[in-house]
């Protein structure tokens, strides 16, 4: 039951991360920037469960982003699926469970995703030029992500325990 | 129970024990990657698979709006924002419209105007016949120096044709076409108009001066020091012209003064004609020969 139980949790962090940024977040007046829950679900699952999990959430969110987002099915499956299946990856070959170096893996996170959306949205549209992009969209975004981040984290390691999940990195340590 | 065991079992050793995410991962970026392709070289804008997946997604869509609405009633107020600036963009168009339509009464009202004008012309010389015509080219930038009518040799328009609007004298046809003709206005440079004094009929030359062009001034010159230009201003074409018809107003004349010799005084004409607002004109085809003839023969 394990598996079945993995299976909830991430089904169920995703509905909460799709809900909160595609309806709540948008809906809060004078709010700079949307937080990127849905990676932070790819990684954190993925960082937490393996890549095989990781994989599945970043096929599940892309698909959904994809939908109800970009209109081109595979973009954001593309991009998500290979995040979160790297960062099990990562996680099963790493020791380190320390918040800063999670922090850093969600910076890197952030820097690859939007550069791939950089790149194909906006680059082959001729639409945006680096620098805007950067300030008004990339900043603000990763700063309200990192703030949400160890909220979403903490929440699923606590749902994890309570659950008796097998986790690769079940403690975490502030320094 | 024992079944659902079994099952799976069989798909744990039989299936899964040859499927690894590494070869799932290779399988969603192969499907990933073919659909992109596939968007990015498709040519036609059908209806993709994303969009009829939307429409079913729709109405989920809507029930969380419904959520999000209640939870945030500034979305609301955000609605009724939407609905007013459809509205303004509404109004402003129908405002566009109305507008439209009042810059054309507008113009109707002004050409009703000239039109009206033109009629009180031909009435003050009934004694001539007359065509009306459009301005329809013009050569200088702002004043009508020389300027091209939609009347030609097929309405009977020849050279040497006056030309009047309302206000007085305009100019003389110059060259005709077969349905247009051009005409070389009293302003033009070089232009010499032999003019005479309404009430006095003394005589005077008023010519065109390009110095002055856009000014409404004319040149004035020989007049014998004896006219009294001040309370006899008013100048019409003189019946001593050959290509004028006589009485057709000139203008009145201004700033005169003494030349030197003491013999004849010379000064500026304005022009009774708008030369700047030129629109419609009538020519005047009785011409000064027919004219001429007419009173020989009697």
């Amino acid at each position: 039951m394990n598996g079945l139980k993995r299976f909830l949790v991430i089904f169920i962090s995703i509905a909460l991360s799709f809900l909160l940024q595609n309806i709540v977040f948008p809906r809060i007046p004078n709010l700079i920037a949307v937080p990127n829950l849905m990676l932070i679900s790819v990684l954190s699952t993925g960082f937490l469960f393996g890549k095989a999990y990781g994989l599945l959430s970043g096929v599940i969110c892309g698909l959904l982003l994809d939908i109800l987002g970009s209109g081109i099915p595979g973009f954001y499956t593309l991009i998500l699926s290979l995040l979160g299946y790297g960062d099990g990856m990562l996680s099963e070959h790493m020791d380190s469970e320390l918040i800063p170096v999670l922090y850093v893996l969600l910076l890197v996170n952030e820097l690859i995703y939007h550069v791939y959306v950089f790149i194909f949205a906006f680059l082959i549209r001729r639409s945006y030029t680096l620098w805007p992009y950067i300030r008004k969209v990339l900043v603000p975004e990763v700063l309200l992500t990192m703030v949400i981040f160890l909220l979403v984290y903490g929440l699923l390691i606590y749902i994890a325990r309570k659950w008796d999940l097998k986790v690769n990195k079940g403690e975490v340590k502030v320094v | 129970m024992s079944i659902l065991a079994s099952i799976r079992q069989f798909i744990k050793e039989h299936i899964l024990s040859h499927f690894t995410s590494k070869m799932a991962l290779i399988g969603v970026v192969l499907i990933c990657t073919a659909s992109l392709l596939y968007q990015y070289f498709r040519r036609d804008d059908s209806a993709s698979l994303m969009s009829v997946v939307g429409a079913v997604i729709e109405p989920f869509q809507e029930g969380a709006n419904t959520v999000g609405r209640f939870l945030f009633r500034s979305e609301q107020d955000r609605i009724s924002l939407s609905d007013a600036r459809e509205k303004i963009r509404e109004l402003q168009r129908e405002n566009e419209d109305l507008r439209r339509d009042l810059n054309d009464l507008r113009q109707l009202s002004v050409e009703n105007a000239e039109l009206r004008g033109l009629l009180h012309a031909k009435e003050q010389y009934p004694a001539y016949e007359m065509e009306e015509a459009l301005i329809i080219g013009n050569d200088g930038v702002n004043s009508f120096e020389r300027f091209t009518i939609n009347k030609g040799t097929s309405d009977g328009i020849k050279v040497n044709m006056n030309v009047i609007n309302a206000e007085g004298l305009v100019g003389i046809v110059t060259y005709t076409g077969l349905n247009y003709a051009i005409v070389t206005s009293i302003i033009e440079e070089g232009m010499n108009v032999s003019a005479m004094t309404k009430n006095g009929r003394e005589n005077c030359i008023v010519s065109g001066d390009l110095k002055r062009s856009g000014t409404g001034r004319l040149l004035l010159e020989n007049a014998l020091i004896d006219v009294d230009l001040l309370n006899d201003g008013t100048l019409v074409t003189s019946n001593i012209s050959d290509r004028f018809l006589p009485d057709l107003l000139i203008g009145y004349a201004v700033d005169v003064t003494e030349n030197e010799g003491g013999l004849t005084q010379s000064g500026y004409v304005t022009t009774a004609v708008d030369f700047t607002k030129l629109n419609e004109v009538l020519v005047i085809t009785t011409m000064r020969e027919e004219l001429k003839d007419e009173e020989e023969g009697k």
